[in-house]
């Protein structure tokens, strides 16, 4: 009852911090422009785990993207490739993987709205539309993001992101993963 | 290792469904709220400048012009785009359809097929999300988007047109959704971003040469009762990564080496239609293999000065993905010199041209 509790209240924390995020769009100067939609482009890579209500254990992901900034959002297409342990996952990392030791790969292709920037800080809530291929499924499903993104130098950024997503397997039932990520995103900016 | 069962307590399967329609609770939020968003000020327009900012970021120029500095979306242009594309879509669809899908269908079903073609049809769908990625980018700069988002747009699009593409083959009983054809078609359109995109890849380009062989001409299809399409005639098919060796010199050798003139790595089928029905360890495709080159390249789209004329131009660029015959060195399997790669000459009561018989093989 307790648990049950605790997640009612951090679904409603979710809830209200993606829809004060969105809400806040207000542009008036350049100075108030969010800095990350001033690049022209963005290459970026975040790591963290991932995980699948009907599965158990944690999958390590790699999340490699490419962004721009498109009317008042940020679009994205990003690889997303989950291994099946931590074990392979650190085995081959540097030397490329295989689908033996991907739990599953595919691309994502996300819209993210930032706040205004605060102390070199903006907090964003995306959705978007991902294909996932795993041993024996394919699904599609939306990705509802939100997370930070912080200035830690002068082209560089770290980004932090919690992901939620509702999947649809093809010809079986639906399903649902989450997970947190971290990593570092490499503005190009216009000015 | 790490114990990480502990995050599982935030969901359980009781949960499952509850949390479910809060989900599409916030996503229906996240699109209301969106939607009344303020819109964008001047000054945030103003201060929002797109310029081809790399060397490389328009490898290939647009329709119309070089660079598409600054995104301005046509309304008009916008229409003609997504009309086209679509009915682009449903003609390829048709196409496809009556030659593999129809009369055919099943349920979902997941398959490995690394053998049926030694994974030279791996190569096939790189190129298709690379090749389609091109064509969907160019439509979006036509319609005024910049260089970067219509590069973004278009990859995006690639991928997704050739995952539908495999969706279908998944619900097709002879086929079936290949797990290493939908790494490839990913791997092909993130390509092409990263090759419009990073400076380190401008001079690299993917192409393709395909002439067709007896097995589309005669149509013998691998699965009786199919009709064979250029798309699996893998005979005729070679891939090329070329380098621009122009591109790539210092600027006091540029004077040395023609600015069309490149060097490619090629990759090909090698008897690669033949089907081996008595092999001894019941694969009737151990006869196929891939076979690796060097070869000369040129690039049409270097050769033909760039035209005024917004369709002329266009076709010029598509050129520019299509390797042309050119002089080549097979160094595996069997070394050996080629004068015209990938086609064959002969004169025979005339003279005949046909795909070098070494990459279909009978």
């Amino acid at each position: 009852m307790c648990c049950s509790s605790m997640r009612n209240f951090l679904i409603l924390v979710i809830f209200l911090s993606i829809a004060h995020v969105v809400r806040a769009q207000s542009v008036d100067s350049l100075a108030a422009t969010p800095k990350a939609h001033r690049t022209i482009d963005a290459f970026g890579i975040r790591i963290g785990l991932g995980a699948n209500p009907f599965s158990p254990g944690v999958e390590p992901v790699i999340n490699p993207y490419y962004e721009v900034p498109f009317s008042n959002t940020l679009f994205s297409m990003e690889l997303f490739l989950a291994y099946i342990d931590f074990s392979s996952f650190t085995s081959t990392v540097f030397t490329g993987a295989g689908p033996a030791t991907l739990a599953s790969y595919g691309f994502h292709a996300n819209l993210r709205w930032l706040t205004e920037a605060e102390s070199n800080r903006n907090y964003f809530a995306g959705i978007g539309l991902g294909f996932d291929v795993y041993q024996t499924r394919v699904s599609f499903g939306i990705p509802i993001l939100f997370g930070e993104l912080m200035d830690i130098g002068k082209t560089t950024q770290l980004d932090i992101a919690a992901r939620a997503t509702p999947l649809f397997y093809l010809g079986k039932n639906p399903g649902f993963s989450y997970g947190i990520n971290a990593g570092l995103r490499f503005p190009n900016f216009s000015n | 290792m790490p114990d990480f069962d502990f995050l599982i307590f935030l969901i359980d399967r009781a949960a499952y469904m509850k949390i479910r329609h809060v989900l599409i609770v916030c996503l229906l939020l996240i699109v209301s709220v969106s939607a009344s968003a303020q819109p964008i000020t001047p000054a945030f327009t103003a201060h929002h400048p797109k310029s081809n900012f790399m060397p490389g970021a328009n490898a290939l120029s647009s329709i119309t012009t070089d660079t598409v500095p600054q995104s301005q979306i046509d309304c008009g242009r916008l229409g003609i785009t997504v009309g086209g594309l679509g009915g682009a879509i449903t003609a390829l669809h048709i196409y496809q359809a009556n030659a593999w899908w129809n009369n055919d269908r099943t349920s979902f079903h997941v398959i490995e097929d690394a053998d049926y073609q030694s994974e030279f049809d791996k190569v096939g769908h790189m190129f298709g999300a690379y090749y389609s990625s091109f064509f969907f980018d160019q439509a979006y700069k036509w319609a005024g988007l910049d260089s970067a988002q219509s590069a973004l747009t278009g990859a995006i699009s690639g991928a997704l047109w050739e995952f539908y593409v495999e969706i279908e083959d998944g619900y097709a009983g002879a086929w079936g959704f290949s797990r290493g054809d939908a790494k490839s078609d990913i791997v092909g359109a993130a390509f092409y971003l990263l090759n419009q995109r990073l400076p380190l890849l401008k001079d690299f380009r993917y192409k393709w040469f395909y002439y067709p062989t007896t097995k589309l001409t005669a149509n013998q299809p691998d699965i009786p009762g199919q009709s064979v399409t250029f798309i699996e005639d893998y005979g005729g098919q070679t891939y090329y990564l070329r380098a621009d060796i122009h591109s790539m010199l210092p600027d006091n050798m540029k004077q040395y080496w023609p600015s069309w003139l490149n060097l490619a790595v090629a990759v090909s089928g090698y008897n690669i239609n033949s089907v081996d029905s008595l092999s001894p360890i019941g694969n009737p495709f151990d006869m196929r293999h891939k076979a690796w080159y060097i070869s000369l390249d040129y690039d049409i789209d270097k050769i033909f000065p760039e035209s005024s004329i917004g369709i002329l131009n266009f076709l010029r660029q598509s050129w520019g993905y299509w390797h042309f015959p050119a002089p080549a060195f097979r160094f595996y399997p069997n070394p050996h010199f080629f004068l015209t790669f990938p086609v064959s000459f002969s004169i025979d009561h005339g003279l005949h041209l046909t795909a070098e018989p070494s990459l279909g093989g009978k």
